[in-house]
């Protein structure tokens, strides 16, 4: 399928299998649920199939926790909530 | 005339009198709107500058500009993804115009401040494996040893929770670039922390 501007445009049909560097191509995306549901049908009918994308796949979620997980968030210092608030009420 | 000079002194007045509703209403919704966000933007700015103090202060200015072209967000969108695009734009003005590359700028400071507060971080307790044990430092360490465009991408998406929407438009890149970054990305630091595993004795191999 061609878009107007002549390129080749990333579609999967859920019937057809997908090759492996398509799924990687959809890899992210698949991880951070932004995929389009037919996309989403075909990346998983691959990943059923080749342990390789599965493992990947697995690898890239686990990564993802990780750094949810395990990077430190802090709070902002209260002499710059206060800053800020005070500069937020004047006028400007 | 007398008439004349007091309904113009009424009018100064009315006028007075709607401008500082205008501002009420504007300082209630900032607040409201935008300071919920302080957190993140701090998080945000320490991973950019790498620096406690200039962390506080590119908040600072962020807020400052966002409060006074507060008129131009538009209600309704992501007030969070808006204040990052600000605080990044400030950033890049600031500290790239005086050529104060970040990891340069006070790196024992931020390590002595993430080090400082390391011992308040709460242990997840999932099951035993490596990647579970790895503590905060080595995983801020790997993540901070990627190319920054790379770094970005992760700590947008994984960190802030922005769609590939919001940080394609934060970084100025196709979402195409989001995806193929997020996936180098998430390769390199595999790689990194697999590392770290070996280094600990642990065999990463499923």
């Amino acid at each position: 399928m061609t878009d107007i501007s002549g390129f080749k445009k990333l579609t999967f049909e859920s019937t057809r299998t997908m090759n492996c560097t398509e799924a990687q191509t959809l890899m992210s995306a698949a991880v951070d649920g932004e995929l389009t549901l037919r996309e989403q049908q075909s990346f998983e009918k691959h990943i059923l199939e080749c342990k390789s994308c599965q493992h990947e796949f697995n690898e890239a979620k686990k990564t993802k926790s990780i750094i949810k997980e395990k990077i430190v968030r802090f709070k902002a210092p209260q002499s710059l909530v206060n800053t800020i608030l005070k500069l937020s009420s004047s006028p400007q | 005339m007398t008439t004349s000079s007091s309904q113009h002194k009424n009018t100064n007045t009315e006028k007075k009198t709607v401008l500082t509703a205008q501002e009420q209403q504007k300082q209630q919704e900032f607040q409201e709107e935008a300071l919920k966000h302080i957190n993140a933007l701090y998080n945000y700015a320490l991973h950019l500058t790498m620096n406690p103090d200039d962390a506080h202060d590119l908040v600072q200015e962020t807020y400052l500009k966002a409060y006074r072209f507060f008129d131009s967000f538009e209600k309704g969108t992501n007030c969070k993804a808006w204040l990052f695009k600000i605080l990044k734009n400030n950033y890049i003005n600031k500290f790239r115009k005086n050529a104060r590359e970040p990891g340069k700028v006070d790196y024992d400071l931020i390590k002595d401040f993430y080090h400082s507060i390391k011992d308040s971080q709460s242990d997840s307790g999932h099951d035993d494996t490596f990647f579970r044990s790895l503590m905060h430092d080595e995983v801020y360490q790997a993540l901070n040893s990627l190319p920054e465009e790379f770094k970005e991408v992760i700590q947008l998406c994984d960190i802030e929770g922005f769609t590939y929407e919001e940080i394609a438009n934060m970084v100025e890149s196709p979402i195409g670039t989001v995806r193929s970054r997020l996936y180098r990305g998430r390769k390199l630091l595999r790689n990194k922390l697999n590392d770290f595993a070996k280094k600990h004795g642990y065999n990463t191999d499923d």
